[in-house]
């Protein structure tokens, strides 16, 4: 926590408890004589406070293994069509650097997740890959994942920025 | 692989893997080039592939590159060949050079993916490249009905025939259907990105009339028809001031698929048993041309010619057993997306017999009439 902010607590606290000693000490000096005002005990005579008090110490984090997935084959594909039970795709091959399509696929929609479900549109640009998750342990297991891409949305700016270059890409083509 | 002799006429049509391209020899050395695809075996454009194997330099001998439409299956590679054809105008239809079309454009190449954008990248790739050159060569040529967008005059030519390339589309209407249309491209404010969807049906195809003398080449791209008569070939066949004549090569359009088909086209634009060459179209579970297209085609002409089967096979990729296993667990099988990539050629008798055309078909290409009864 922020140092004056710890200071800022205490002092509250300190004042706080301060105020709750004056007014425990004005009920045992409310009936006292008036020698006693003047034998009030001041600012300075008061306990420090122990701020390991106010703040638990920190719990010590357990921290939590991390699985690691190691990918033989990975692809990134897009969506050609969407029928009751499957998808089809074509794919790039990401492991064999690939830079045009060359494969395809029908995927069934019972194995995309509920959220993956969501992002099922024609175009729609996902990945899949093939590979072994190694869990806490160390139990290795085969798996299969499709993720379908969140990419960024278009902005506002970059819709408007493309607008510019469209107009003067427009213009230039016709060579002026 | 020899070359054609300067007074024959050639044409080549490469497909499928990915896309389709046809190379014509007008004469004298004099090439063209209409749309672009990738050979998958060596990932270069077919058209530069081909040129390199006859000895072409297209740098010097590509005067004109046209591009039919802006799908991908159509243009993939475009960018590399007009670089090389340093010397051809381009062509394109007008729409592809208005703001609507290049916003979305820019758009779509935005996406940060290594999956391609449907066509957009290329196109950028393309304008770009003409953004390199001098004039008129920066300055496309737009296909409009009946306009003449390439001469070559008969001194020129090789074979003493003067030699045309007339655009037959896309019309007006067509015009604005495809700026509408792609208005429902352009993607809104915090819209997630993803690819471009092609839109059906192809309102701005080039369709490509080729004149040689009194020979005719008939180029319909991916045009499809439509009942409106102010659209798809019903407003071809019906203009008054095409060029005459029919063709008698005739590159069917949009992979012979029923909706590319238009009956006044046969009996009207090309000879009877006209020369007739298509490439096939494999996208997911649609095949083109299907059976019942393969019939329809047969019907019309004996001379049909496919430059390889619409089929895929599985995957020849050699991958560690594990991912093959899961693969089988999990999808069954996973397909080629195209099927190899084959050609058909044809070339004519030169100045002597400018009619009498030889066929020579690679490997995978064949006689579209064997792909549903088996070769004899």
């Amino acid at each position: 926590m922020h140092g004056s902010l710890l200071c800022d607590i205490a002092d509250d606290t300190f004042e706080a408890k301060r105020d709750w000693s004056l007014a425990q000490e004005e009920k045992q000096y409310d009936s006292s004589s008036e020698s006693r005002q003047y034998d009030r005990p001041t600012k300075l005579e008061y306990q420090p406070i122990d701020l390991s008090q106010l703040f638990p110490p920190p719990r010590r984090q357990r921290r939590e293994f991390q699985s690691t997935f190691s990918a033989l084959q990975e692809w990134e594909g897009y969506v050609l069509s969407v029928s009751a039970e499957t998808f089809s795709a074509r794919l790039i091959d990401l492991t064999e650097c690939k830079e045009y399509e060359e494969e395809e696929i029908d995927f069934p929609l019972a194995d995309l997740s509920d959220s993956d479900l969501k992002e099922l549109r024609l175009g729609a640009i996902f990945r899949w890959a093939i590979g072994y998750r190694r869990t806490r342990g160390g139990t290795k297991e085969r798996i299969s994942k499709v993720v379908f891409r969140r990419l960024p949305a278009w902005t506002k700016r970059e819709l408007e920025n493309n607008r510019r270059k469209a107009e003067e890409w427009a213009i230039r083509l016709v060579g002026e | 692989m020899l070359g054609p002799a300067l007074d024959q006429v050639e044409i080549s049509l490469f497909g499928p893997g990915y896309g389709e391209c046809a190379v014509i020899h007008l004469g004298n050395g004099n090439w063209l080039v209409i749309d672009s695809c990738i050979d998958s075996s060596s990932g270069e454009p077919a058209a530069l592939a081909y040129f390199d194997s006859i000895d072409v330099r297209p740098a010097e001998a590509v005067r004109l590159v046209i591009a039919s439409h802006w799908h991908d299956d159509h243009i993939r590679g475009l960018g590399k060949v007009l670089t090389a054809c340093r010397d051809a105008r381009f062509c394109c239809a007008a729409a592809l050079t208005q703001k609507e079309f290049l916003a979305c454009v820019f758009d779509y190449s935005s996406l940060h993916s290594t999956v391609s954008s449907s066509g957009m990248n290329e196109i950028l790739q393309v304008f770009k490249s003409l953004d390199n050159r001098t004039p008129p060569y920066c300055t496309p040529l737009w296909a409009n009905p009946n306009r003449k967008i390439f001469q070559l005059p008969s001194q020129q030519s090789g074979h003493g025939l003067e030699c045309s390339v007339t655009s037959l589309s896309p019309s007006d209407k067509q015009y604005q259907k495809f700026l509408i249309e792609i208005a429902a491209l352009i993607p809104r404010h915090l819209e997630t990105k993803l690819r471009a969807v092609a839109q059906r049906p192809n309102h701005v195809a080039v369709v490509t009339w080729v004149q040689v003398g009194d020979v005719s080449i008939l180029f319909g791209s991916d045009l499809e028809d439509s009942p409106d008569l102010e659209l798809g070939w019903s407003t071809i066949v019906a203009s008054r001031e095409r060029p005459n004549g029919r063709a008698s090569v005739f590159k069917v359009p949009h992979h012979g698929s029923k909706t590319g088909h238009n009956a006044e086209v046969w009996q009207g634009m090309v000879v009877e048993q006209v020369h007739a060459i298509l490439s096939p179209c494999v996208r997911g579970r649609t095949r083109l041309p299907s059976v019942e297209d393969i019939r329809r085609v047969s019907e019309q002409t004996d001379r049909a010619y496919i430059t390889s089967s619409p089929s895929t096979s599985a995957s020849k990729k050699r991958r560690p057993y594990a991912v093959v296993k899961t693969i089988r667990e999990t999808v069954g099988s996973v397909r080629a997306a195209q099927p190899p990539m084959g050609w058909v050629r044809l070339r004519n008798g030169g100045a002597q017999h400018p009619d009498a055309w030889t066929v020579h078909l690679s490997e995978e290409a064949r006689p579209l009439a064997e792909l549903i009864r088996p070769a004899t």
